[in-house]
């Protein structure tokens, strides 16, 4: 069977715009968290966020007059996926990207606000009310004519694939976390199946835009704790009370491993299993026996034919709210058995914020790179492990050296899906 | 080596649109050439540039969901999804024990949600004067996201498997049923309740398309001719909304447990055009890719193709880019395929389109007659193929292909056959 | 007026659209052709156009100045796919940089627009800034 291998890793994170940069703040501990900058959030009850300092397009866009209708999160999305491209070394020959394929998650809505917000406002009457008759007219006079193209929500699957000449099969899965891991199992399965020779996948989210924000924080799934700074978003400690998010992009390139080979690709890592499954009670709030992931873990190491108690590390889904972790918990305590206590688990979520739609991708960079360095990256704000979440060797706030030959990455949705991918050292 | 393949038949359908609220009716209306476009009934478009829309008619939530706990926080488009998935899994005769919950999952093709002009213009107003933000309250923020109706859906049926929600635009549902194939064929479930659900007829969407000059603004005193694929004088589209839901399941699975099998899924391709944001290739580029990957994953040679559930979406672009990409992948078997677009009678159902697509096709192989391309007296320029004009016709086939399209160039084709006896 | 005046701020519409240099857009360059705009960079050009002069084009009325009213049918032959004579009469009129072309009975229907220039739409511009008989 065609054995598929992840030759290239582009990331952009608070951490920093590149894969290697990220990947050294990770391991030094350093965290993107900090109030807020790009708005005013003086009025939400979150005021944290992990935002990008100086991200610049024009570095992975030449033509301004396609940057022209990008939103910020399609801009992350192209730089995540050029990173990707570029890191893999893949240069494609003519002909060739008809068997490219593309598969991205994210969780984007709408067009840039400030293009649209005086034509909306043209139908606001002075008592709050809206005249819909006027919209229709002066509104319609005033409205951006491009702001649909460009509130598209694929739209980062036409910027990229006509940036890169990707023709081949795709799609967009529209979610939260599991978007975009989802969208790297496809891949995977994509060029697995001859669907595809190589294929780019990831996600992207600019989760830290006020119109995220403001959409997020009557949910009350993010910390109050906005003193705290970047102490405040604490995974699987006892003192967490939520989340923070972040915005970023993270994408993989993925070829059969022959071909990489042939070409000399640095290779990260092999995908061996992913699988994934649905809890029917997770609206929002995940069932708390985790079962649902629990089945998700199994299904990814069924595929590979892989026990338990080889994995050597899971990158998690730790996003610091009380029942999202100890769920999690809940699930590699039964989805491990008598292991789990001796695998390691780290969240970067406190470091880098909680990606959305990025999240699940950004896992599985961050399980490559585990494989790749043997280098297990921390989770940070861990002071005292809740009882609630006990019996996993979380890393708590230190990197920890250690050789890493099967790695985990997890990832969940708002709406109750679980996905789990695993990886192996490509010998 | 590729791993052992499942097949993957359907065996349930469903339906919400503009010419019935389920599939059957939906089915006798297209025999009949009914129109469904009318005047816009979602928000008061009196003054808007477009008044006209198919729209979905005399539909009953409680009757057609009867429990109260899938209807909570659900949409317009959200409803007919759900709906339309309740009478497919009927349909299909799927109970609580068919199959394990973790080989059944759900995977659709939608679209975000609008606010309300009331709630946008209030956003904006506060983020604007630098007033304290408007915090979107969860119900709202829960009935824009698309996923909330597939998550019902997946609570109608008990499906713990895979949760995809895919978001292409136009091509969205041609996606999502070649995402649940892909998911069968490769064993992470044995059944998936697939396809698609929109409503676009709103102020916002309305505006959006308008702008762009993409939807017609002639007939808009005479709505039922205003959707013209393939004529002459056809200058945009008319926008549709409602929903189509199948149950996919594979094939062993179907025969063991006695189903009523419609059709096999034989072949799926989707591609990139890598062109431009809106406008077709001028060579056919990712339509004819997605079409021949489609056709040689199948097997099927091209001559056995019957009919083609068209995108025909009633622009000059896309009909023309349409029919030369079909005309370079079938060569000499061209003229002698059936090609129609039901768009001509429901509009434009944008995600839900190629499930619509879908329903058209499963019927010639059902019944062998085919849905017309109404308002179709005079077809375009180098438009010379069959696109079954005005009035259904008898096709004699068993094999059948589905298009969908989409801006920013993605495209979604797959293929049906007749389920042979072997 | 004449249409002198307009052409700084179509250069400065077209250049904004299509995120290039005003220097690069000149009389002579050609719109989709030279300067590569698809159909939405178009709107683009023309919302600009709307926000800086006030005049409302819509896209569909690119085409029906250069056709000029002549039905499709006498402006096209759908047979021999070419402009017909009466049409190429119309083109030159709107179009006069066609004429040492020797585009008569070669120029496929499809193919006009890509020979329209920023002079052209200076010109069509000026046509509906200035009322008639002014």
């Amino acid at each position: 069977m065609t054995r598929v291998v992840i030759s290239g890793v582009g990331l952009v994170t608070p951490l920093g715009t590149g894969t290697e940069v990220t990947w050294q703040a990770l391991i030094a501990g350093k965290s993107g968290v900090d109030r807020l900058r790009g708005f005013d959030a003086s009025s939400l009850r979150t005021q944290l966020g992990a935002e990008i300092q100086d991200f610049d397009p024009t570095q992975f866009v030449a033509q301004r007059r396609i940057l022209r209708n990008m939103t910020r999160n399609d801009q992350l999305a192209v730089a995540g996926a050029a990173l990707a491209i570029r890191d893999a070394g893949w240069v494609l020959e003519d002909g060739d990207g008809d068997r490219a394929g593309l598969f991205i998650g994210g969780n984007k809505e709408i067009s840039e606000p400030s293009k649209v917000l005086d034509a909306v406002l043209v139908s606001r009457n002075a008592d709050g009310s809206t005249d819909m008759a006027r919209m229709g007219t002066e509104g319609a006079e005033q409205f951006y004519p491009l702001f649909y193209v460009e509130g598209l929500q694929a739209a980062a699957l036409f910027y990229i694939s006509q940036a890169h000449g990707l023709r081949g099969t795709n799609t967009y899965f529209a979610g939260t976390g599991d978007a975009s891991m989802t969208a790297i199992g496809r891949a995977y399965r994509a060029v697995r199946r001859g669907e595809a020779t190589m294929a780019v996948a990831g996600g992207f989210d600019d989760a830290t835009s006020w119109w995220s924000m403001t959409k997020l924080d009557a949910l009350e799934v993010m910390t109050s704790h906005n003193d705290l700074g970047a102490a405040a978003c604490r995974p699987y400690d006892r003192d967490r009370d939520g989340y923070v998010l972040g915005e970023g992009a993270a994408f993989v390139v993925l070829e059969d491993e022959d071909t990489a080979r042939k070409r000399g690709a640095d290779i990260y890592a092999e995908i061996v299993g992913t699988h994934s499954s649905f809890d029917l009670d997770g609206l929002v709030t995940p069932s708390p026996d985790g079962r649902s992931l629990a089945s998700a873990i199994g299904g990814a190491l069924d595929e590979a034919g892989v026990s338990p108690s080889a994995v050597d590390y899971v990158a998690t889904d730790g996003c610091a709210t009380k029942p999202g972790d100890a769920s999690e918990a809940a699930a590699l305590r039964s989805a491990l058995g008598p292991a789990a206590s001796r695998i390691a688990a780290s969240s970067v979520k406190a470091a880098t914020g909680h990606l959305v739609a990025a999240s699940g991708a950004l896992n599985v960079a961050v399980a490559a790179l585990a494989v790749r360095h043997n280098t297990i990256p921390p989770t940070l704000n861990l002071t005292n492990v809740d009882p609630a979440c006990a019996g996993i060797d979380w890393v708590p706030n230190e990197a920890r050296s250690q050789r890493v030959d099967h790695a985990l990455a997890l990832a969940r949705g708002l709406e109750g899906q679980n996905v789990a991918l695993l990886l192996r050292a490509s010998d | 080596m590729r791993p052992a393949q499942r097949r993957v038949v359907i065996t349930g359908i469903g339906a919400v649109t503009p010419v019935g609220n389920d599939a059957a009716t939906t089915w006798t209306s297209f025999m009949a050439g009914r129109s469904g476009v009318g005047p816009i009934t979602t928000f008061d478009a009196s003054t808007f540039p477009v008044r006209i829309a198919g729209m979905v008619r005399d539909f009953d939530p409680e009757s057609r969901i009867p429990r109260a706990d899938l209807r909570r926080n659900l949409s317009r488009q959200g409803m007919f999804g759900v709906a339309a998935a309740q009478e497919a899994l009927a349909d299909a005769g799927v109970g609580a024990d068919t199959y394990r919950p973790r080989d059944r999952g759900v995977s659709v093709g939608a679209t975000s949600g609008r606010p309300s002009l009331d709630e946008l213009a209030e956003i904006f107003h506060r983020f604007r004067d630098s007033l304290p933000l408007y915090r979107q309250p969860l119900e709202h923020v829960l009935e824009r996201d698309q996923n909330v109706p597939a998550a019902a859906i997946a609570r109608s049926a008990g499906c713990e498997g895979p949760m995809l929600g895919i978001s292409t635009a136009c091509t969205a549902s041609g996606h999502a049923i070649g995402e649940a194939y892909r998911r069968i064929q490769e064993g992470d479930a044995r059944l998936m309740i697939a396809g698609g659900y929109d409503s676009l007829i709103s102020w916002l969407d309305i505006l959006g398309f308008s702008l762009l000059g993409a939807l017609t603004t002639d007939f808009a005193d005479e709505p039922e001719r205003a959707s013209r694929p393939f004529s002459a004088d056809r200058s945009g589209f008319v926008l549709g909304e409602g929903a189509a839901m199948f149950v996919l399941e594979d094939l062993e699975g179907a025969r063991e447990r006695g189903a009523t099998i419609h059709a096999e899924l034989t072949g799926y391709a989707a591609t990139m055009n890598a062109y431009r944001m809106t406008d077709p290739p001028p060579d056919g580029g990712g339509v004819t890719l997605a079409m021949a990957r489609a056709l040689e994953e199948s097997d099927v040679p091209p001559e056995d193709i019957g009919y083609i559930a068209a995108h025909g979406t009633s622009t000059p672009g896309n009909d023309l880019c349409e029919t030369l990409a079909i005309k370079d992948v079938f060569g000499a078997h061209a003229p002698q395929l059936a090609i129609s677009s039901v768009k001509s009678m429901v509009g434009h159902l944008t995600a839900a389109a190629a499930g619509v697509g879908l329903i058209g096709a499963l019927g010639v192989l059902r019944e062998g007659r085919a849905p017309p391309t109404i308002n179709l007296e005079s077809p375009g320029p180098k438009l010379d193929l069959d696109y079954v004009p005005n009035t259904a016709k008898s096709v004699d086939t068993s094999a059948a292909m589905v298009n969908a399209f989409a801006f920013g160039g993605t495209n979604a084709c797959f293929i049906l056959e007749k389920v042979r006896a072997s | 007026m004449t249409n002198v005046e307009f052409l700084p701020q179509v250069r400065s519409a077209v250049a904004e659209a299509l995120g290039i240099e005003e220097d690069e857009v000149t009389p002579q360059a050609t719109l989709l052709d030279e300067l590569g705009a698809e159909s939405i960079d178009l709107l683009d050009m023309l919302f600009r156009l709307q926000r800086s002069m006030g005049v409302k084009i819509q896209a569909a009325d690119l085409a029906n100045y250069v056709q000029g009213g002549i039905p499709d049918d006498d402006f096209g032959s759908e047979e021999q796919d070419v402009i017909t004579p009466a049409g190429m009469a119309q083109l030159k009129i709107v179009m006069p940089q066609i004429i040492p072309m020797n585009l008569d009975g070669k120029l496929q229907p499809e193919k006009v627009m890509s020979y329209f220039t920023v002079q052209n739409l200076v010109d069509m511009v000026t046509s509906r800034a200035t009322p008639v008989g002014t």
